[in-house]
């Protein structure tokens, strides 16, 4: 049977997410905020946990071997380990807990969720009415459809929208920082 | 190539819709330009991240949640990080800056040192801490009751964010945006696509029942502009709104207008007719949250702003 909290990420289901943030966010936050780090980073690395979760669950092979929370501490632990590193504080280190060491390739899913975080927050950036647009394109909707639902006079119209929408959105992703940083690591 | 047409190949590239020969061809491309291979994998990524509809649902509610969340457990205090202290070094530092300290005050005792002027980089330093979003009550909490009470050498004061009231984010909705005021003071200066519309000055909008607003605009434009069809866009903003682009309209539609029909056996007017003029007569309901916003009229193939001007959407 599939894990109940697996189940709201994987669903997005409100309550089952409201109960996780409940339930987990508070030790989280202990761990973060005992570990150097301050509430918004608790808020982000609980965050990119879930999302990490949901990639994994998305994928054929995942399996839930131990209990949510182990998965979910062992996930933050490494992002926030991961994230002390980057800002050089050397001398950091967040005490070992075999119980809830993760073998994962916790590299290679920061790298993705930050690249991922990028194109969500310059899309959340775009104006309401092409966050609309871009919904229904990126479902891939017929643009005869599209130009009807967004109350477009033309096709054509609905094409040239389309294009503008999609061009202030990769030039908000190609303005922030980190897309070079993510751009650099690449190469 | 144009950037649209570009676009539009990298899509229909990714979606698998380009025949054989296009696909040789752009793929030709793809080996000769390490330029086109990024924008390629660029929108590649996109379209994944962005086109899965679960994952947006998810990352819209999480945001959500965490504003939730964040206000609500935000009473605690931050606890640095316990540095590794070589309590043999702190002492030996401590002793020569002392000393240091007792030449400095040696030297300079006979030039009196002004507060003030002393003080002053302290309480700019204090203001450049990092900003901070979590807000900080007083009650101590008790997870982090029995953490060390004396601040550390390297602990920086958290900056006490005021709480986002109901209040203070109506207000905020209420401040005028400075390029739109810009741009609505520019009316009239467009020769070439002249707009009068009959909108009040002092526009406000009540929000009705069913949580919309009746929008409505009518006028006329007079135009010099040869072309047979002018298709006319309203942009609405918000008072946020970075810049007039379209990207970042809340909404947007197309204004329906009707040319001015000329007597053709009036020849005379027909021949001294330096404009066109098109009118219309807009009603729409719209879905805005109280607030000041802005539209704008533009051309649909052109993002020019010809006229701009704003209203206030109120409560019932």
């Amino acid at each position: 049977m599939k894990d109940q909290n697996i189940k709201a990420i994987q669903e997005g289901d409100s309550k089952g997410l409201q109960q996780i943030y409940t339930d987990f966010l508070p030790r989280i936050r202990r761990l973060i905020t005992n570990n150097g780090g301050r509430e918004e980073d608790a808020q982000d690395i609980f965050q990119n946990a879930i999302i990490v979760i949901y990639e994994k669950a998305s994928s054929k092979d995942f399996k839930l071997t131990s209990g949510f929370y182990t998965l979910l501490y062992g996930i933050c632990r490494n992002l926030w380990g991961n994230r002390l590193q980057k800002k050089s504080f050397k001398e950091v280190t967040i005490p070992e807990d075999i119980k809830y060491k993760s073998d994962d390739n916790i590299e290679a899913d920061l790298e993705k969720i930050e690249e991922q975080n990028l194109f969500w927050s310059s899309f959340k950036n775009l104006g309401e009415d092409c966050q609309k647009l871009m919904r229904l394109f990126f479902d891939k909707e017929k643009m005869e459809k599209i130009a009807q639902m967004m109350g477009y006079s033309s096709v054509s119209y609905a094409k040239k929208r389309k294009f503008q929408c999609k061009e202030k959105l990769v030039a908000l992703v190609k303005a922030d920082d980190r897309f070079d940083e993510l751009s650099n690591r690449d190469h | 190539m144009s950037r649209e047409e570009l676009y539009h190949t990298i899509e229909q590239y990714l979606d698998k819709q380009l025949d054989a020969k296009s696909i040789a061809a752009f793929e030709d491309r793809l080996s000769k330009e390490p330029e086109l291979r990024q924008e390629v994998e660029l929108h590649r990524k996109m379209q994944e991240e962005l086109g899965d509809p679960i994952k947006r649902n998810l990352r819209s509610k999480l945001d959500q949640l965490r504003i939730e969340h964040t206000l609500e457990e935000s009473d605690h205090k931050i606890v640095p990080l316990k540095p590794r202290v070589n309590w043999m070094k702190v002492v030996s530092i401590a002793a020569g800056v002392l000393l240091f300290g007792f030449l400095i005050w040696l030297l300079v005792i006979k030039e009196p040192v002004n507060n003030e002027i002393v003080e002053q980089p302290k309480e700019e330093e204090e203001q450049k801490v990092p900003p901070s979003k979590e807000i900080i009550k007083e009650e101590p909490n008790p997870i982090v009751q029995d953490e060390t009470p004396e601040p550390k050498e390297n602990e920086k004061p958290s900056i006490k964010d005021p709480i986002k009231t109901p209040v203070q984010d109506a207000m905020a909705s209420l401040i005028p945006n400075p390029l739109f005021e810009n741009l609505v003071s520019q009316n009239g200066i467009q020769k070439i696509f002249e707009f009068s519309l009959k909108d009040p000055k002092d526009w406000k909008i009540p929000v009705q029942a069913d949580q919309s607003i009746a929008f409505h605009i009518s006028g006329d434009l007079k135009t010099t502009n040869p072309e047979e069809e002018t298709k006319v866009m309203v942009n609405v903003f918000n008072n946020k709104a970075i810049d007039s682009d379209i990207a970042q309209a809340t909404t947007s539609f197309s204004l329906p207008v009707v040319k001015e029909v000329i007597d053709d056996n009036d020849e005379e007017e027909l021949a001294f007719a330096e404009k066109s003029t098109y009118y219309f007569n807009l009603d729409k309901n719209l879905k805005l949250t109280p607030g000041l916003y802005y539209y704008t009229l533009i051309l649909e193939d052109n993002p020019r702003v010809l006229y701009c001007n704003k209203f206030t959407v109120t409560k019932e």
